[in-house]
């Protein structure tokens, strides 16, 4: 399998008064296209970090972060995210004055999707994944939360990145709802040879998936 | 960037009102400063024409009667203008036309003189009070000119030809005159008659000349005729004549009285008189004076109303982007969340700013569009509110000045101010130059209230946004 992303020998901290905090030491992991990753852990062990670093919407204070085989900072993170890679996170992060349709069509125009009919390939990935048509065009803030979820996974297909980053997708979402969004990323990375990582407090999210990680004492660890 | 700017619009009615509101306010009072100014602008232009572009070259009264040592007689501390002197000024560059002037008492045998205290009370034009006059053995003043197409009096139709003509080039080595109605038809002049006239030289001695007339002038209006005066000194009793015969008459055909230069444009008197000021002419004895004292009174108001014009579209620019910034900082934690989420998907910080603009600016061209019908209303409002107040200010100086100042010389203050075009209207319509002007300050205003909170929130990275969103 092909590696897609690197951490090597990242580190991360902040600084709480003049005491230093340690999230990530010295982190290192291959993440492969293909497959879908779960990282979990307790509260604060750095699961958000990691994927923030990951994202490319913050530098690691030390070490690098391959994509690739790039160094994201020499590709230039905002062109990282607006090009290589795909955010889920767990409040959505949609923007309110575009309905669901109009946001995936947004993150299509920022990456410059090229694709046949724009805005028939924008409704046809949130009618896949369970959107009517006049859902897709209501007020975003009038859909529930697992609508809500489904048109940010919609806005990650839709920007057919290989790397698909999600913080607790099914934080917020009932358990049908939940099993939904989990089959649908296992098969963007199954079907669609993405690599999609997702941080998750839930073990039967992480079970699901190919590769389960812990963050050990600031290093990202296989649980096996 | 626009598609998105419409929709925030469209989906924020409340903020994009709110904001339109504020535009066209602050809109309308830059269009009413910006007028105001313009208008103030152009009446001191006008003015500044008005008063002609005539410089002249005389004694410097002031400093000579500084400088006169005390019981020291003027004539002996007045140095005569030389013809030499006055032709170094007429080559300079912006010099059109020019015009020697030649002063001379005189006194006649043949003709009496319009008495002053006889006609006091017939017309307005002939008043005189019952002020002393002064004791003048001469009753008549020759003017001799190089040429009368460019009197003042003339031109501004204060003086109105009657009958024959004025005097012209081929006049300057004759003796014909041009003298007033009132004095023509006292002495039972026309046009063809002569009449005598001398003067008396340094040395007791008689110069006689015959004049001819040629014109007879009626005065229409004039403000020289206040109330300390000699028959001499009444324009009634001036008598025009060419160059020549004045000289004569004043026994010296080297020496002038006073050179007035007409410039191609008012705009140039100042590079004249720095020009002027390089020639070897002692400005300490001789002066060159272009109505600046009565340009200097006539502007005043204005050029209060254009100080308070500056002030306020000062006020109007710092304020308005002061309270714009101040609302479109309190939306921005709203917006937050957006900068954010965009940052997240790849948008450059620019194209966020960016979205910010067209936003902003899609409400500023609406709001100009309503201030380009409304700010004329609210220009001439507020013009019309400072008009009003200056020429209460000018009564209130005059009723102070009352006291100490005789009736006269407020008239003749109030004359001067009149001809200022501020205490009557100003022209506050919109122009081109307005129009820019306003385009150029709301851009500036936009940009200024857009991008400092925008970089305030986009100085963050991604993850400090959504994370200050989160918390």
């Amino acid at each position: 399998m092909e590696t897609i992303l690197s951490f090597d020998n990242v580190c991360y901290y902040y600084k709480d008064g003049s005491r230093q905090v340690n999230i990530l030491k010295d982190a290192s992991y291959h993440f492969e296209l293909g497959k879908a990753y779960a990282i979990v852990g307790a509260s604060g062990s750095g699961k958000t970090t990691s994927l923030i670093l990951a994202g490319g919407l913050d530098n690691p204070k030390s070490g690098n972060i391959m994509y690739k085989d790039k160094n994201i900072r020499d590709i230039g993170l905002t062109k990282y995210r607006k090009n290589d890679v795909s955010i889920v996170f767990q409040s959505y992060n949609l923007i309110h004055y575009m309905n669901a349709y109009q946001n995936v069509l947004n993150a299509m125009d920022i990456s410059h999707i090229k694709v046949p009919n724009k805005k028939e390939y924008a409704m046809k990935i949130l009618q896949e994944l369970g959107l009517s048509r006049e859902e897709c065009k209501r007020d975003i803030r009038k859909l529930s939360g697992g609508q809500q979820q489904r048109v940010a996974v919609a806005r990650a297909i839709a920007k057919d990145s290989d790397l698909i980053l999600c913080d607790e997708p099914t934080g917020n979402l009932d358990p049908t709802t939940s099993q939904g969004i989990i089959q649908t990323l296992i098969d963007l990375a199954h079907q669609r040879n993405k690599c999609v990582i997702v941080v998750t407090h839930s073990k039967e999210f992480a079970d699901c998936l190919d590769v389960s990680l812990k963050i050990n004492q600031g290093k990202l660890e296989e649980i096996f | 960037m626009f598609k998105n700017a419409i929709l925030s619009i469209k989906k924020s009615v409340g903020k994009s009102v709110l904001l339109f509101i504020l535009m066209a306010v602050i809109a309308n009072l830059i269009i009413a400063g910006l007028s105001i100014k313009n208008a103030t602008s152009k009446s001191m232009e006008q003015v500044r024409k008005s008063l002609g572009n005539d410089v002249t070259l005389s004694y410097n009264m002031r400093n000579i009667m500084q400088n006169r040592q005390q019981g020291e007689a003027l004539d002996s501390v007045m140095k005569n203008i030389t013809i030499e002197m006055a032709d170094r000024l007429k080559d300079l560059k912006y010099v059109e036309n020019y015009n020697y002037t030649v002063n001379v008492n005189v006194s006649s045998d043949d003709i009496e003189p319009v008495n002053m205290q006889e006609n006091s009370n017939q017309t307005n034009d002939r008043r005189l009070d019952d002020m002393p006059r002064f004791m003048d053995s001469d009753d008549f003043s020759v003017v001799g000119h190089t040429t009368m197409e460019y009197l003042t009096n003339f031109t501004n139709k204060n003086y109105v030809l009657k009958s024959g003509r004025l005097l012209v080039d081929d006049d300057a080595q004759t003796t014909n005159c041009v003298i007033e109605s009132n004095l023509a038809s006292d002495n039972d002049l026309k046009v063809g008659s002569s009449f005598k006239v001398y003067s008396t030289n340094e040395d007791n001695e008689k110069i006689s000349v015959t004049l001819k007339v040629v014109g007879i002038f009626e005065i229409e209006t004039s403000d020289e005729m206040g109330g300390m005066m000699s028959n001499r000194q009444s324009p009634m009793n001036t008598i025009y004549t060419g160059l020549s015969t004045a000289q004569k008459l004043n026994d010296s055909t080297t020496t002038i009285t006073s050179a007035t230069y007409y410039l191609d444009d008012p705009d140039h008197i100042d590079d004249f008189q720095q020009l002027a000021q390089d020639t070897d002419i002692d400005f300490e004895t001789y002066t060159l004076d272009a109505n600046d004292g009565v340009y200097q009174k006539s502007i005043a108001s204005l050029e209060n109303m254009e100080s308070f014009a500056n002030i306020f579209l000062s006020v109007v620019i710092v304020a308005g982007s002061v309270i714009l910034c101040l609302i479109l900082v309190l939306t921005m934690r709203s917006r937050f969340y957006e900068f954010g989420v965009m940052l997240s998907l790849g948008q450059s910080k620019l194209k966020i700013i960016g979205q910010q603009l067209v936003e902003i600016l899609s409400i500023a061209l609406l709001a100009f569009a309503l201030s380009l019908t409304t700010g004329k209303m609210v220009s001439n409002v507020i013009s019309n509110m400072l008009v009003t107040q200056d020429n209460q200010s000018v009564v209130m100086n005059m009723e102070e000045s009352n006291d100490q100042m005789s009736e006269q010389m407020n008239n003749r203050n109030l004359v001067e101010r009149m001809q200022a075009p501020a205490s009557s209207e100003l022209d506050v319509s919109l122009t081109g130059d307005t129009i820019l002007k306003l385009a150029e300050i709301s851009f500036i205003i936009c940009v200024v209230s857009i991008i400092l909170p925008s970089l305030y929130v986009l100085r963050l990275s991604p993850r400090e946004i959504l994370v200050k969103r989160e918390g």
